[in-house]
């Protein structure tokens, strides 16, 4: 039976503003994402509590410190005041303009007129302003939630000819491919121990491009491969569940499953009632994410908040630009949190045995156990000495999961999350002169003597930022790089004495 | 037939694009990480087998060798692990306190004099001498203050060092990152060296492995000088990022080893057969027991490794429960093979 669901029914009243994407539509929809997500979400099972609003800390710091965000809405003018006020009530502040009505009512913002000259006639406040705001992105929920490291995900892609709409550049279809593969790499790198298998929505049915597996390459290969058909058809999200379903029926008990889609239609073609599926997907406890690329569409909201247990915020997003999409793409990365509901209904975790093997090198090459080539070199399995050529992967002999202990402590940073730095308010004298990372000189404490100069950069922030635990203060590329790229902290780590 | 040492030569013959990209003379930063736990010292000098100085000199015929090779080749150098100071920069060297320039002037007169008195040498090249002086007087101090302040941590009973290595190597990718950021080093390829002598137990895990990836991504060798014992970590690290780690054995050599194995410009990796161990031991550690396992468990949820099952069900780390069912059957297993009723046994649990 085919139950073609007509456009209008299913569209919700939701519109994307893909032309009047201004900073201020950039600032919502981060805060939007990084917003509470833990509504459902169990308690921080690792260390104390950490309770970081991003209000709070990424914004402003006190009174006296004029953080660069609430700068700018000043700039802005009284109207966009209001919204600084009134964001946090109006849930859905996606749809909601500066004028605090919809946003396709709203006036067209001119990215320029934020730009405005300081008393003395110079830049330098408000663009070093919205550097430091932009650096500041990054700043994201560092609760340690207890999240699904070993996850099992199928991507799935619309393939069908809505996707040759060239919204996107050069079509929707190829920057899909291209964000994918980027979305593969990101994946492996920082999942190494999980697995992905990749299905497109095409001609009214549902295509395996790769079959589950923990291999990049596998993937990356059928995405390219991809890149040279045609988007055809009707998708049907029924059919690409159904197989998701399949897919992810074998995968042990201790993996997430996980089915992200890419839907650029408004409709779905299904061959039954897609309800059913869902049941079922609630049942299996698969969770289901949707990223949109035209508008909110009803049966998407119902699948993702009923399978997500009513976390639609951070399950089902619709893009607002290219960049947005890359955002919505990359945030799936994240291991998702696990719910209170469901840790609750297990009986108990699983513990996994695995193997660190030991790699070796051979002046002549021997058979390798898995593929039965001959390579020199390779890992030797601590259990039954075989030998296997690549990791992660389950010994074919004693079927013991072999993996590199660098693997699994790559996923560390999602469990032990750092702390965010705070930043330190204005003062008339300092601890610290120069960044404890980058030994980057700071700028010099206010001076009393010389009031009239607030102007000045140096006496609108205090450019450092502190770690709580360590006392040390860091400049602001330091702060961004140690969050996002090493997650460690150099003053906590440098101590030389345990507290 | 991918063999390790063929890769090299066909790059070269391959492209000659990447021959002329050797030649490039972009200016490299060395950074330089010198273990200095008085502790790990002292055992390795009451040894005989090597001496601090003589470690040091050969470290400075390195640092300035590296800089003879480019006029725009940079040096830094940290100390790790030591109870002074922890982690902490030792060149360059930046001082702040500008106001006394009275007092900062006598201050770098003694300085030379003292170093004058180490280095014994004059007519040295200017910059040479300014990296050489203020490492030495550093390093001087340290040892003169070292011994007063361990001992009074002693007596408080606190003996615990937290490996600040990885403090150290935190440090230096930031710093790294900073420079690499700036507008007037941008494109500066860097590198680090490790020169160790303690041993694991000094290491954090977690830490020093997401500084190993901090350094992966940034594309930053890590080449590692081990004296002493040897060490898993730092083989990982430099396997990870493409360095070196050589286990000296031979200290009196140690010049020879820094100035050819361990000198490999980044420039250069691509096409130079790396001197390095290909065998290399990816043991991880036990979080209960601190001892490196082969075959381990490992919690679904923090992915934390265990060498024993805890006996209360629950892991250490994220406290978990952990499904009774699984636990008794991975508890079950090991007894059922040396019985003779064992196939007996096997089948039930088979069957279950």
């Amino acid at each position: 039976m085919q139950s073609d669901v007509d456009e209008d029914d299913i569209v919700n009243t939701s519109h994307r503003t893909r032309t009047k994407v201004s900073f201020e539509d950039d600032d919502d929809y981060n805060e939007q994402d990084v917003g509470d997500k833990g509504s459902d979400i169990s308690p921080p099972l690792l260390g104390e509590k950490r309770t970081t609003s991003e209000s709070e800390d990424s914004v402003s710091v006190g009174q006296d410190s004029v953080s660069s965000r609430t700068k700018r809405r000043h700039l802005k003018g009284p109207d966009s005041d209001k919204v600084g006020i009134d964001d946090s009530q109006l849930p859905p502040e996606q749809l909601k303009g500066s004028s605090g009505g919809y946003s396709w009512e709203d006036e067209y913002r001119r990215s320029w007129d934020i730009v405005q000259e300081d008393e003395s006639g110079s830049l330098e406040t408000i663009v070093s302003g919205l550097v430091e705001s932009q650096k500041k992105q990054y700043l994201k929920n560092v609760t340690p939630f207890q999240r699904g490291i070993i996850r099992a995900l199928v991507l799935v892609l619309d393939f069908s000819k809505v996707m040759r709409e060239k919204d996107l550049r050069p079509n929707r279809a190829s920057m899909m491919i291209s964000y994918s593969i980027d979305f593969v790499n990101e994946f492996f790198d920082q999942n190494p121990i999980s697995q992905l298998s990749i299905v497109i929505m095409k001609n009214g049915l549902a295509q395996i491009v790769s079959e589950v597996s923990g291999n990049p390459h596998d993937h990356i290969e059928a995405l390219k491969k991809l890149r040279r058909m045609e988007p055809e058809g009707d998708p049907s999200l029924q059919n690409a569940l159904e197989m998701s379903r399949g897919l992810l029926l074998h995968v042990a008990s201790h993996c997430t499953r996980e089915v992200l889609i890419i839907f650029g239609a408004l409709f779905t073609s299904d061959p039954g009632n897609i309800h059913n599926t869902v049941k079922q997907l609630i049942a299996e406890k698969i969770s289901v994410r949707v990223i949109g690329l035209t508008a909110r569409v009803a049966v998407c909201d119902e699948l993702c908040s009923l399978t997500n247990h009513g976390d639609l915020k951070s399950s089902y997003n619709v893009i607002l630009n290219e960049h947005h999409f890359r955002d919505l793409f990359m945030d799936a990365v994240t291991p998702l949190a696990v719910a209170k509901s469901e840790s609750r209904n297990k009986h108990g975790f699983t513990l996994v045995k695995m193997g660190f093997p030991q790699r070796i090198s051979e002046e002549n090459p021997s058979l390798c156990a898995c593929h039965s080539k001959l390579v020199h070199g390779g890992y030797i399995c601590p259990k039954c000495k075989s030998k296997v050529c690549v990791l992660p992967t389950v010994c074919p002999c004693c079927d013991l999961m072999l993996i590199l202990s660098t693997h699994l402590a790559r996923s560390y940073h999602h469990l032990f999350p750092l702390l965010l730095f705070v930043e330190v308010r204005i003062s008339h004298s300092y601890p610290s002169t120069r960044c404890y990372g980058c030994q980057v000189g700071f700028p010099k404490a206010l001076d009393i003597s010389q009031k009239n100069n607030t102007n000045k950069k140096e006496y609108q922030t205090s450019s450092r930022y502190r770690c709580t635990s360590c006392g040390k203060d860091f400049c602001i590329d330091c702060d961004v790089f140690i969050h996002e790229v090493l997650h460690n902290c150099p003053g906590c780590e440098s101590n030389s004495r345990k507290k | 037939m991918d063999a390790i040492a063929d890769r090299a030569f066909v790059d070269v013959q391959s492209g000659k694009g990447n021959l002329h990209r050797v030649v490039d003379e972009t200016p490299s930063l060395l950074i330089v990480i010198l273990d200095v736990s008085p502790l790990e010292w002292k055992k390795l000098m009451d040894s005989g087998t090597l001496d601090f100085k003589n470690v040091v000199s050969a470290l400075l015929v390195m640092l300035n060798s590296h800089m003879a090779l480019n006029s725009g080749n940079k040096v830094a150098l940290y100390i790790a692990n030591s109870y002074l100071h922890g982690a902490e920069l030792v060149y360059p060297w930046f001082d702040d306190r500008d106001d006394s320039s009275d007092g900062s002037e006598q201050n770098s007169k003694r300085r030379r004099m003292n170093a004058d008195n180490i280095l014994k040498a004059s007519g040295i090249y200017r910059q040479f001498r300014i990296v050489d002086e203020s490492i030495v007087d550093k390093l001087d101090s340290l040892i003169k203050e070292e011994p007063s302040k361990l001992k009074s941590m002693v007596n408080k009973g606190n003996t615990h060092i937290k490996g600040t290595l990885s403090g150290a190597l935190s440090q230096a990718l930031s710093y790294i990152n900073r420079l690499q950021k700036s507008d007037e080093h941008s494109g500066l390829k860097a590198r680090v060296l490790c020169i160790s002598v303690s041993g694991d137990s000094a290491l954090p895990y977690v830490s020093i492995m997401n500084s190993i990836f901090a350094a992966q991504k940034m594309k930053i060798s890590v080449d590692v000088c081990k004296l002493g014992p040897d060490s898993t970590f730092l083989q990982q690290a430099s396997d990870a990022t493409n360095g070196v780690y050589i286990h000296i054995n031979n200290p009196d050599g140690l010049i020879q080893y820094l100035s050819t194995a361990l000198f490999i410009d980044p420039l250069l990796r691509p096409i130079v057969v790396l001197p390095t161990n290909t065998s290399i031991d990816f043991r991880a550690s036990c979080f209960i027991t601190n001892k490196l396992v082969d075959v381990g468990y490992v919690c679904s949820v923090c992915l934390c490794i265990l060498s024993v099952i805890p006996d209360d069900e629950r892991c250490p780390t994220c406290h978990s429960k952990f499904d009774h069912n699984l636990i008794t059957r991975l508890k079950r297993k090991p007894k059922v093979l040396p019985l003779k009723m064992g196939n007996k046994r096997k089948k039930r649990v088979v069957d279950k």
